[in-house]
């Protein structure tokens, strides 16, 4: 069946998915979605994601959240997902000095995943709430807890 | 759908609440009789899905079985080409396609993304695993891709997690396994 025949059958044409994309595809799109946005239990990435990026306790957050963390990607490969990531759905919240992660940061901060993700993430906000990056917590608030995507 | 405090109580450590999409019926897998209670919510959050990586190098390794007996003509047999991780009902005896899903079942807007190898041209493709929800369990052409599988105690890693996530209800239906695109 060459590649032809495999478009064919996919009804579309196959193109290459490769490096970031297909590490996102492979890690994260199942739950955040292609476009960053997904149901209504998993937080949205696009137009939020950079917010945590504006903190010490944010950035590390991001690397420490379970599925991160536990990944099978190594540290240098996470490090080029979460920078790929942070660019790609959420560049307009970014701190105009944003650093991106080194492969050293992301390793170091993956060896302690979280275990209760809801409580750091609260307190996570309330810094970002604090430091005026946001307006209010609602701001990144899952639809499910009443917020506004 | 539950509420958020059953949602946050899963999310905060409780791995063990995964249900099994066919524990109302007869389990192929011994360990999948252990994994009680039901999973509230759609707290999708730790169980993120990694791929089974399908390399063309490990083609001919003794990693690729799969690979090695797969098929690229019939797309209800569980050796189709595409089938390679999928881990259910294939939807194509159920009335819909390799695809697309049965009348009176909806697409999940969550899954997964694996890759196989698809033995006529040796190259590997992304494939999209989507449950089809909302409809008791097909019951046909039950198939067990294994490529990568890891016991659930490793999430990321197991196939076997109800991916009806957003989808009109958790009952699950079969599989389905869409071609995204090329993974080299």
């Amino acid at each position: 069946m060459p590649a032809d025949a495999v478009a064919r059958e996919a009804g579309t044409t196959v193109i290459p998915i490769l490096d970031s994309v297909q590490d996102y595809s492979r890690n994260c799109q199942g739950c955040h979605g292609h476009t960053g946005i997904s149901v209504a239990e998993v937080p949205d990435l696009k137009d939020r994601v950079g917010y945590f990026a504006h903190t010490p306790d944010g950035r590390r957050f991001l690397v420490q959240v379970p599925g991160v963390a536990l990944s099978m990607l190594d540290d240098r490969r996470l490090a080029e997902l979460l920078n790929w990531i942070l660019r790609t759905y959420s560049p307009a919240q970014l701190p105009a000095d944003f650093r991106p992660y080194s492969e050293q940061e992301v390793g170091q901060w993956r060896r302690s995943p979280l275990k209760k993700v809801l409580p750091a993430r609260d307190e996570v906000i309330r810094g970002l709430v604090e430091a005026g990056v946001i307006d209010s917590p609602a701001r990144l608030g899952f639809k499910s807890l009443g917020g506004t995507r | 759908m539950a509420s958020n405090r059953r949602f946050f109580s899963y999310i905060d450590g409780t791995f063990e609440r995964l249900s099994r999409r066919s524990a109302q019926h007869v389990s192929r897998r011994s360990f999948l009789s252990r994994l009680g209670g039901a999973m509230v919510g759609a707290a999708a959050l730790p169980l993120l899905p990694v791929s089974r990586k399908a390399n063309a190098a490990e083609a001919h390794g003794g990693f690729k079985t799969f690979a090695q007996n797969a098929q690229t003509k019939d797309s209800s047999a569980c050796n189709y080409w595409r089938y390679c991780s999928a881990d259910g009902y294939l939807c194509t005896c159920c009335g819909g396609g390799p695809a697309t899903c049965p009348p009176g079942s909806t697409p999940s807007p969550t899954g997964w993304i694996g890759s196989c190898l698809n033995p006529d041209d040796g190259k590997t493709y992304l494939i999209a695993y989507r449950d089809c929800c909302g409809k008791d369990a097909c019951a046909q052409c039950p198939c067990l891709g294994t490529e990568g599988e890891m016991p659930v105690y490793r999430p990321q890693l197991n196939n076997d997690i109800v991916w009806c996530f957003g989808a009109s209800s958790m009952v699950y239906h079969c599989s389905s396994a869409a071609i995204v695109g090329l993974a080299q």
